[in-house]
């Protein structure tokens, strides 16, 4: 189990009237050094983590903090930029968009802003990228190898959007947003915690999924949230348990900004998330906020 | 009692051959063969050395890629016996820099000479690998895609490990790959990190490093101590925040890192029989490196570098060296650190220059990678 000590995060829908939002004054206002060779997932993160770490006291920052970033497509934008100027304008990437392209680039600047030293890693698993950094986190905590985990999950606004849709494998005219979304996690202890995530747990198909929730039915001021309602719906309205629905508009990153929010919110109850993959598999987590 | 990781099953695939057996045999005779790759896409094309896999025939890059997987996987399973029900559960430990980007590069090339509307990064490149993991060899359970530059394979490997040693898993599988695409070579040229010729690790006249694609895959089971040849013991990773390209020159952070290995794997440095070094052929990382080894060890012990041999894998080079010295291990002797001639008087240390014979111990294996991000792994061999 985890207990959550603090969350900071970025939001934003995306349109494309109006471009993406500019993050530098904001990234700049938060962070400690001005960071210029930094592309926007990069941005994202520093925002989110530094947001997250500000809500707590600064000797919370130990050495042994691992830092844990979940992404569906990372540095995408950048990583695009890169394509273009090599298949299109025939130019070999400058060195500082190649760095950039490098997932773990981000964790070199958030680990600098927040004056992290250990464990330091980037992983991915579609849009269960939470549910993946979570679990790498709890792994090392139970471990001793950290004393606290700070886990971000971010994916950010990519334009166009119709060609972002299709990555992504969503109609075109889908309403999407960017989010950067954080957590500072301890192993469950008696100190007061904003939260405790008890489960995270990966299910190969439909049954062993019903199995776990028949036995989480039972219990009262439970939540559920799924990420792509079509393959579980009828599963899920059979349940006893209500839908929380946030207005967050579609990104791979998404659950992490329901959980952030049903927190902030719903004190003393609890939020079972749901991410369906392509594979038929289920990754869950379930989370009971405290008073 | 606690469970050790057991080293149950390893495959590799390398410029050097398929199979551990032809990857050893090239490596103790010092092999240096590679190929000259040409990107004429550019206003200025240019050419470099590559270690490539030329075995495959197919230029199809997923048809490539899920090649080398199943090259390297089908060794490593050769001596094991899983159910399908055990397969499904195996956690799923991958590290790679490439992933999908090579598929996606000629994607993305087609649809531009077709003149249709081309867009870049057409797939969700970190779920190549796992994907095939599923639909062809059954192992749908969690699956992790670490993308921490030349550390990624060696972190899955460390979580791996990890897993098995708390308990929570029975088996652990984990694949490093890196294939080949145009990006990272332009890249590496471009930020004038490739050597013109040979690589030549810790070599007074090393000038840069050649880059390799590969495979490595290692299949970890949990015993009881003294129930297994080989063990992961344990590892540690770090971020050093000196600089995005290269570890802090002093050695700090890089001996920081191998000193929590050591600390996490209950031993100490006299422990160490002998050291796999990172070992790039970088004037400025071996530096970091030289000066990390020489702060932990009072007297260094044998060590020596791979990447001379089967290229720089980048985030793959985690599994498929540390498969190949599991190999090596089995052999009971390492290799010449090829590529090495010329002593460079100002790391003060040189690595082996002929194959040697190892016994029983504790053995370092080291992989430092851009991003500050430091990776430090112990192998037991009873």
């Amino acid at each position: 189990m985890l207990d959550i000590i603090s969350l900071g995060d970025y939001y934003a829908p995306i349109n494309e009237t109006d471009g993406l939002p500019n993050l530098r004054p904001n990234v700049n206002a938060i962070c400690r050094e001005k960071f210029r060779r930094i592309d926007r997932f990069i941005q994202l993160c520093l925002l989110g983590s530094a947001r997250c770490m500000q809500a707590i006291e600064s000797n919370s920052h130990t050495s042994r903090t691992g830092l844990y970033i979940g992404s569906r497509f990372a540095a995408m934008s950048n990583t695009i930029e890169v394509q273009e100027q090599m298949f299109l304008h025939g130019q070999a990437p400058k060195p500082v968009n190649f760095i950039n392209t490098l997932s773990n680039s981000a964790g070199y600047y958030v680990a600098r802003n927040l004056q992290l030293k250990g464990k330091n890693l980037f992983v991915s698993r579609q849009n269960a990228s939470l549910e993946a950094a979570l679990s790498l986190a709890q792994l090392d905590l139970q471990s001793g190898q950290i004393e606290q985990a700070l886990v971000g999950v971010v994916d950010e606004g990519v334009l166009p959007l119709a060609d972002h849709c299709q990555r992504m494998g969503i109609p075109a005219n889908t309403a999407i947003g960017e989010g950067s979304h954080w957590f500072l996690l301890r192993p469950t202890s008696k100190t007061q915690a904003l939260a405790t995530i008890t489960d995270i747990d990966t299910f190969h198909d439909q049954s062993d999924l019903q199995t776990w929730l028949s036995d989480k039915a039972t219990l009262r001021n439970h939540f559920i949230y799924c990420d792509r309602n079509v393959k579980t719906s009828k599963l899920i309205n059979d349940l006893p348990m209500e839908n929380y629905k946030p207005t967050l508009q579609y990104y791979p990153s998404r659950t992490g900004g329901v959980l952030l929010r049903f927190i902030q919110t719903h004190k003393k109850q609890a939020l079972i998330t749901i991410c369906a993959d392509e594979a038929g598999r289920f990754h869950v987590t379930r989370t009971i906020v405290h008073g | 009692m606690a469970k050790v990781a057991k080293l149950a099953g390893a495959g590799v695939i390398t410029a050097l051959g398929r199979g551990l057996h032809a990857n050893c045999e090239a490596l103790y005779s010092s092999q240096l063969l590679h190929q000259t790759r040409q990107l004429e896409l550019f206003e200025i094309p240019f050419e470099a050395p590559y270690f490539a896999v030329l075995e495959d025939n197919n230029k199809d890059p997923a048809q490539h890629l899920k090649w080398l997987i199943d090259c390297a996987l089908e060794e490593a399973l050769s001596g094991t016996n899983l159910s399908h029900e055990t397969r499904r559960d195996i956690p799923v430990y991958i590290g790679s820099s490439s992933y999908g980007i090579g598929i996606g590069e000629v994607l993305y090339q087609q649809a531009i000479k077709l003149g249709k509307s081309a867009i870049p990064i057409p797939l969700d490149g970190f779920t190549q690998v796992s994907s095939h993991l599923r639909q062809q060899h059954g192992f749908s359970g969690p699956d992790y895609a670490y993308n921490t530059a030349c550390s990624s394979s060696a972190n899955a490997l460390i979580s791996a490990a990890t897993s098995i040693i708390e308990g929570n898993s029975k088996y652990a599988l984990v694949i490093g790959l890196e294939t080949f695409n145009a990006t990272t070579l332009a890249g590496f040229h471009n930020m004038q990190l490739l050597a013109p010729s040979v690589m030549r690790p810790f070599d007074k006249h090393r000038d840069g490093l050649i880059l390799g694609e590969g495979c490595g895959v290692l299949l970890l089971q949990a015993v009881e101590p003294g129930a297994a040849d080989i063990t992961i013991c344990g590892g540690a990773s770090h971020c050093d925040t000196y600089s995005i390209s290269v570890s802090n020159p002093d050695g700090s952070a890089v001996a920081e890192v191998m000193q929590e290995a050591l600390t996490q794997s209950q031993i100490t440095a006299a422990d160490i029989v002998a050291i796999k070094a990172h070992g790039t052929g970088s004037t400025l990382s071996e530096k970091s490196e030289a000066a990390g080894m020489k702060q932990v060890f009072a007297n260094i012990p044998p060590f020596f570098s791979l990447k001379a041999s089967v290229g720089h894998t980048l985030g793959g080079c985690g599994a498929i060296e540390t498969t190949l010295m599991a190999a090596l291990l089995a052999n009971k002797k390492i290799p010449a650190s090829a590529g090495f001639k010329t002593p460079d008087e100002s790391l003060g240390i040189s690595p082996i220059t002929h194959p040697q014979t190892i016994g029983p111990g504790y053995y370092m294996l080291n992989f430092f990678g851009f991003g500050g991000n430091n990776s430090s792994l112990i192998l037991q061999m009873q």
